[in-house]
């Protein structure tokens, strides 16, 4: 038993060694050039190591070279077994403003050892609150939408995307 | 220093120290082999004047209006005998290409203030010559070709005007097109055409018939490549035009159509 408490505790101590010296930035860069094969480039971010997590900041996203949004802070953690990316203030771009409000107060995506098949997300702003799950399996992504007054009032086009189930909870499915 | 060495802490401090290193040594690999630099979006630069609509019928009316005014003033007597083939130059430098008609293969090249056949060549006009004789003016014009014979294609693509000319667009179909995006697509179907990896311009692939997309004069077949003077060789290119579409009051569109450009021009109401 010591034994095996020896053990997890050592393994413990390499795992975050491990995520404190491995270069948050080159991961950063190759995500990036992942990302751009879906047409999808992120530009003029200004990037920091803070140790156990990756600081991006003033990120500007684009697909196939037309503005999307602009992330104010992103932070991105990685442990292995928890991993989150806390988004704080995207600004969407003004050609999404026939869809959906512009500002998104905060998003987080979050992959954890503890439910290995799905990636779980929660985001919040001026549209209402979303949750969303992407099954890596089944490859199905659920969106569940709570949506806002300003929401409910002047985006209706956006929402009849959506099935409302008997709760008031707007529902949207699609296998990718 | 026997105690210390046996010293199960310094066993302990051991092993950290190993595992620290191999985090190091495998953190080093990652950093050899992983991009270092960052991705930007490369804007490629598609700067050109921007598109206006200008009549330019009075100026070119007042021009003549000048020209004939001048030639009378200026010129008394025409000169017969000769014959002008070519001029290069403005009002002050150049030279001229002339022969005498009876023999129109000896040619002679003559420059501002030269003489020939006791005239001075005083000025060049844009398709005639001034001389001067005796303090009068002679005015030396080109023989009128026949357009058939020696005209000849500058350009493989001929770029034909609409024969609707100005199609009207209103902004209440902008309008209501912004705020239904999918009626759009339903509408219309657009692709990118590329020519290699490059987005060339926007090819339509299905238009609905009865639809307004349908009353523009644009074709199944037709590709997009210039809007606004400004060649589409990006998505961003195209959502550029549709984001400042509100504040336009003219559209242009250059389609590839049977491989010969056809020029759109649309009016916003």
């Amino acid at each position: 038993m010591v034994r095996l408490m020896k053990f997890f505790a050592y393994f413990l101590f390499f795992i975050l060694m491990l995520m404190y010296m491995i270069p948050k930035t080159s991961i950063y860069h190759y995500a990036e050039h992942q990302l751009k094969k879906f047409d999808l480039i992120i530009s003029g971010e200004e990037l920091i190591d803070t140790g156990f997590s990756l600081q991006v900041n003033n990120a500007s996203l684009s697909l196939k070279s037309v503005d999307m949004a602009k992330v104010a802070e992103m932070s991105i953690s990685i442990f292995a077994l928890y991993n989150s990316i806390n988004i704080d203030n995207i600004y969407l771009s003004s050609m999404a403003s026939s869809f959906i409000p512009l500002k998104i107060q905060n998003a987080k995506i979050t992959y954890s050892i503890i439910d290995p098949v799905n990636v779980n997300a929660k985001a919040y702003g001026e549209f209402g609150g979303i949750n969303a799950k992407f099954n890596l399996v089944k490859r199905l992504l659920r969106l569940e939408l709570s949506p806002s007054k300003i929401m409910l009032k002047k985006y209706q086009s956006t929402l009849k995307n959506f099935k409302k189930s008997k709760d008031g909870v707007y529902i949207y499915e699609k296998n990718i | 220093m026997k105690k210390i060495s046996n010293s199960s802490l310094l066993s302990i401090l051991f092993k950290l120290l190993i595992l620290a290193l191999i985090s190091k040594f495998i953190s080093t690999i990652l950093w050899w082999y992983l991009p270092s630099e960052s991705l930007e979006l490369k804007i490629k630069n598609n700067i050109v004047q921007v598109y206006k609509r200008i009549n330019f019928s009075n100026m070119i009316k007042q021009d003549i209006v000048k020209q004939k005014i001048v030639q009378k003033k200026e010129v008394e007597v025409n000169i017969t005998n000769m014959i002008l083939k070519g001029l290069y130059g403005s009002k002050n430098k150049g030279f001229i290409i002339v022969a005498m008609k009876s023999n129109i293969n000896k040619t002679s090249i003559i420059g501002i203030n030269e003489i020939y056949q006791g005239y001075k060549l005083k000025s060049i006009l844009r398709d005639s010559a001034i001389f001067m004789r005796n303090k009068q003016n002679f005015v030396l014009e080109f023989k009128k070709i026949q357009k058939s014979k020696y005209i000849t294609p500058v350009r493989k693509k001929k770029r034909n005007i609409s024969s609707s000319a100005v199609n009207v667009v209103t902004k209440k179909d902008i309008t209501y097109y912004s705020k239904n995006p999918k009626q759009i697509w339903k509408d219309i179907s657009i692709s990118e055409f590329k020519d290699g990896k490059n987005i060339k311009g926007f090819k339509v692939n299905r238009i609905k018939s009865g639809s307004k997309f349908d009353a523009l004069g644009l074709k199944q077949g037709d590709i997009i490549i210039k809007a606004n003077n400004i060649r589409l060789q990006s998505y961003r290119d195209a959502m550029n035009i549709y984001k400042n579409i509100s504040n336009l009051d003219t559209i242009e569109i250059v389609v590839l159509r049977n491989n010969q450009e056809v020029e759109l021009v649309y009016e916003i109401n």
